[in-house]
């Protein structure tokens, strides 16, 4: 072996100190968000009647925020922190850095600006127009350059388990965001999916589990693996552990998301997998919490005293608690009571507050001391904000546990005698859970309370720091190795980055593939029924602005076979129903009831009344009023247009249709205007937005009413 | 690094990345247990449910529907036989019409408005009927199968035998009361017997 000659080279911290600011103040609105929509539930006044205020529009950009804008950011700012160092080398390139830096940044407020007016594409955690999924797609490649670039001008052959989890995310990631957003534009801010109904529910919810998966927990874990053992001045507990667990948690976490469709139209076969994968997924996610956990071992009394290690012990805790209660949330007679409950909430926010949050709080404890060359402002101030974050995250978890089961519970009981529902009116279920509402938004407040304190502490260390001049360092170069395809262990893959990039690729390659392509691809598990036609141009009109106004962010479209909910809401949904449904609009949370047979239950009038103000027909509905559906106009002249991008993707519209699409809508219009008028409604509402919606809402469900149910025709064989 | 007991001295890989050093500590092995323990339940939850004869969840909502059904019926059998007997006491008790008052503004009044003047339903004080005769007889089957695709749900599904007989006596004691704008009659006449 020769010795090569040292190296002097310096680390880009600037760029790092960028994205540690961007953290914090993204963090602030994140959770600035969630408490307002938090408080919105409990009171339904505090949507002030405003279009970009409503809950259906806040709550997509607070998810998008928490996810994309305070923790990618987080993400950016350790990952380019530790790799330099892991790597013993620069940022491949300054340039590319700040590209990196100011385009998300730009991302996350075009984010804002076009999620509130309206422009989303209605998937959740995915809602950004395809402009921005562009943008977003350029700026993940600029990432992706960069850190390669800089895994390529190392001068540490092998590379740490931290950067295998780096690595994981960035293929990952950039897999699942260009496969989940494909669409066909219609105008500058709206797009239909290329994917429809059961296909666009598989798709989004492989993205949407795996965000969470390649988002919020690889790079987590890989942030883990770096600071903890810093922080704490421990060894990592085990290498064999590591090795283990990252690919064992690789390979099978990216079969998991069908869980989220349990009981839906999904063929039974998908679903099965998705629940015992994600049961699988047990063991190598609980491998990352004891790697971590013990290799804080000898060091307790440090986190007693350290509010940086109690954060990230904490953090690492609740990553276990929500990789616990996800399995048991996947298994299908679990996942029956607590899916579309509070429940699922409350899971969420256990790992994105006590798992993300909580070990960004730690990692900024250590990084910012680190890079201003200074001491933390006031470990009191630390604690506090560690007592009041976890004091408000627990009355998160466990409000949302008893909204949670409550309302399932309440949602399934049958009268034995009579065999009738206990509670036939949805709303009886939401006035239960309201307190809980009032009790989660206290919590979220607490959290929210407990980063400012964070915010504030660090500003103070910031500004008590000095002056410094940046440090230079020394190492050898390394010998690129050569012929790198064969390895005998472990440790020789480590030397062989390209090689690992490739086995990452191929191990969420084989989930992914065999549980997306067969629905692509075949028919045979999509039946189509001829009973179901593709929308009117006034009914895909109305069935925009439901998509507009987030109404799938409180009501689902799918109902489930099982007894209670079919008597509640009409015969279970069937995969053929949805075949026109681009996006689907399946949603994930019953806030109010299940629509997916609205059509025709009511008259025109009571959804008019309804949407003006739900109250006049419902007395204790928490839902927004939506008042400039009645003042808006429907965009008549844009519907050809629509057609034929729907045409194009492969629902069958005539040429004549897309012709006449304009003069059919008003058609329609004036027929459901006709109803209204004898109810006193004006003709010249005729044209609005509200006549439109109705279009839609009444068409919902009404041809999938004759489709025959499976069991019944089991019986009868 | 802090200090280290001997035991895990004894697993010290000899490898440093940026101060980090690595144990090799081997699996505990509670945790390789679950690990197989899951691959394990997956393999056999997957053959039984999808490859092997497992029933579909089709299927097992099949049975719960056809045990619910026939406690239905049996109910409804009972329940849409109307009984005048049962009727008359609710008729003639003012607080069970106090009961069926309290009850229609709870379910009803959302559609046929305060005092059955109609609004998105029918007026239902007047001398005229889409689906009923103003006959206690008449309404009170009505009621309980509804019209749900116009509209009107079956109230036996959802409301108990007492809350229905208290709903039919309190719209008969408030037939031809006095409303302020009342809504436009709808369907047939029948004199209203006294």
């Amino acid at each position: 072996m020769t010795t090569s000659k040292l190296e002097s080279f310096r680390y880009d911290d600037k760029i790092v100190k960028f994205f540690i600011i961007a953290t914090m103040v993204w963090g602030a609105v994140a959770m600035l968000l969630g408490v307002t929509i938090a408080f919105q539930l409990a009171d339904w006044r505090l949507n002030l009647g405003l279009e970009w205020m409503t809950f259906g529009r806040m709550r997509p950009l607070h998810t998008n925020a928490a996810i994309f804008a305070f923790a990618g950011n987080g993400i950016f700012a350790g990952v380019y922190y530790s790799m330099q160092r892991l790597c013993k080398a620069r940022l491949f390139s300054d340039k590319l850095s700040r590209v990196h830096f100011w385009g998300w940044q730009l991302i996350i407020v075009s984010a804002a600006i076009s999620l509130l007016s309206g422009a989303t594409t209605g998937k959740e955690y995915a809602e950004l127009e395809w402009p921005i999924d562009i943008a977003i797609t350029v700026i993940w490649v600029v990432f992706a350059v960069n850190f390669f670039g800089t895994l390529f001008n190392r001068r540490e052959k092998h590379i740490y388990v931290a950067i295998w989890f780096y690595i994981a995310t960035i293929i990952t990631v950039a897999v699942l965001h260009i496969v989940n957003s494909l669409e066909f534009p219609v105008s500058f801010m709206k797009s239909y999916s290329i994917y429809a109904g059961v296909q666009d529910a598989l798709v989004q919810w492989w993205y949407g589990h795996n965000a969470v998966a390649f988002f919020l927990t690889t790079p987590f874990l890989g942030l883990m693996y770096y600071f903890i053992p810093k922080a704490a001045k421990r060894p990592v507990y085990s290498y064999r552990l590591s090795i283990i667990h990252f690919w064992s948690l690789v390979f099978i976490y990216i079969w998991a998301g069908p869980h989220h469709l349990l009981y839906s139209s999904l063929p039974n076969w998908v679903q099965t997998l998705g629940m015992v994968f994600s049961v699988a997924l047990w063991a190598p996610s609980w491998g990352g919490m004891i790697n971590g956990l013990l290799t804080l071992r000898g060091a307790w009394d440090q986190v007693r005293r350290e509010p940086m290690l109690k954060f990230m012990a904490a953090a690492v805790t609740f990553y276990g608690m929500a990789t616990f209660e996800g399995p048991l949330l996947s298994i299908k007679s679990f996942n029956s009571l607590a899916h579309y409950t509070d429940w699922i909430v409350g899971h969420v926010h256990s790992g994105t507050i006590g798992w993300n949050y909580f070990l960004i709080a730690g990692i900024l404890y250590y990084l910012v001391p680190q890079l201003w060359r200074t001491k933390i402002y006031s470990k009191e101030l630390g604690q506090m904000q560690f007592w009041t974050a976890t004091i408000g995250l627990a009355l998160y978890i466990v409000s949302m546990w008893i909204a949670g089961v409550t309302q399932g519970l309440m949602w399934r009981a049958v009268e034995p005698d009579t065999g009738n529902l206990v509670y036939p009116h949805f709303i009886e279920t939401v006035v239960r859970i309201v307190p809980m509402y009032w009790v989660r938004a206290i919590g979220g407040t607490l959290v929210l309370i407990s980063f400012i304190m964070m915010i504030y502490n660090l500003y103070k260390t910031i500004k008590n720091a000095g002056e410094h001049e940046e440090e230079v360092f020394q190492a050898p170069a390394i010998e690129k190795s050569k012929g790198f395809l064969f390895f005998k262990k472990h440790r020789e893959l480590e030397g062989l980055p390209l090689i690992f990039t490739i086995l990452v690729v191929i191990a969420i390659g084989v989930g992914s593939a065999i549980e997306i392509i067969p629905s692509l691809v075949s028919t045979k598990f999509i039946q189509k029924n001829e009973a179901i036609t593709p929308y009117t141009p006034l009914e895909l009109a109305g069935r925009d602005i439901y998509i507009r106004e987030g109404c799938y962010t409180c009501h689902s479209q799918m109902i489930r076979p099982m007894a209670a909910e079919t008597m509640r809401y009409g015969k279970y949904s069937k995969a053929a129903e949805f075949v026109y449904d681009r996006p689907f609009q399946w949603g994930s949370r019953r806030i109010g009831p299940d629509i997916a047979r609205v059509g025709g239950k009511y008259p025109h009038m009571w959804h008019y009344r309804h949407m003006w103000d739900p109250r006049e027909v419902t007395l204790d509905s928490i839902m927004p009023k939506y008042p400039w559906l009645f003042s808006k106009k429907t965009d008549y002249q844009v519907l050809p247009k629509k057609l034929k991008v729907m045409a194009a993707l492969g629902v069958p519209y005539g040429s004549e249709q897309i012709e006449n699409a304009v003069a059919n809508a008003k058609e329609q219009a004036e027929e459901i205007i006709a109803a209204l008028e004898e109810g006193g409604v004006e003709n010249k509402m005729k044209d609005k937005q509200i006549v439109a919606l109705i279009a839609y809402l009444q068409r919902l469900g009404v041809e999938g009413r004759d489709i025959e149910d499976e069991s019944t025709q089991e019986e009868e064989e | 690094m802090n200090e280290m007991n001997e035991e895990d001295k004894a697993v010290l890989l000899d490898h440093d990345y940026d101060g980090i050093q690595e144990l090799d500590h081997p699996l505990p092995r509670w945790w390789v247990m679950s690990f197989w323990g899951g691959i394990i339940f997956a393999i056999i939850y997957f053959s039984y449910y999808v490859v092997g004869s497992g029933p579909s969840l089709q299927y097992e909502y099949g049975l719960d529907l056809k045990h619910l059904k026939e406690v239905k019926k049996e109910y409804l059998k009972n329940l849409s036989q109307f009984n005048s007997d049962t009727y008359h006491s609710y008729s003639q008790s003012p607080e069970m019409l106090k009961v069926g008052e309290s009850n229609f503004n709870k379910h009803c009044v959302a559609c046929h408005r305060d005092k059955a003047a109609g609004d998105i339903g029918p007026n239902l004080t007047d001398e005229y009927w889409l689906y009923a005769e103003g006959t206690p007889e008449t309404i009170f089957p009505f009621i309980l199968t509804g019209n749900p695709s116009g509209g009107m749900p079956a109230w036996a599904e959802m409301l108990k035998e007492d809350e229905l007989y208290a709903i039919t006596a309190y719209l008969m004691s408030i037939q031809g009361i006095e409303q302020e704008n009342p809504k436009a009659p709808q369907g047939e006449r029948f004199e209203r017997i006294k």
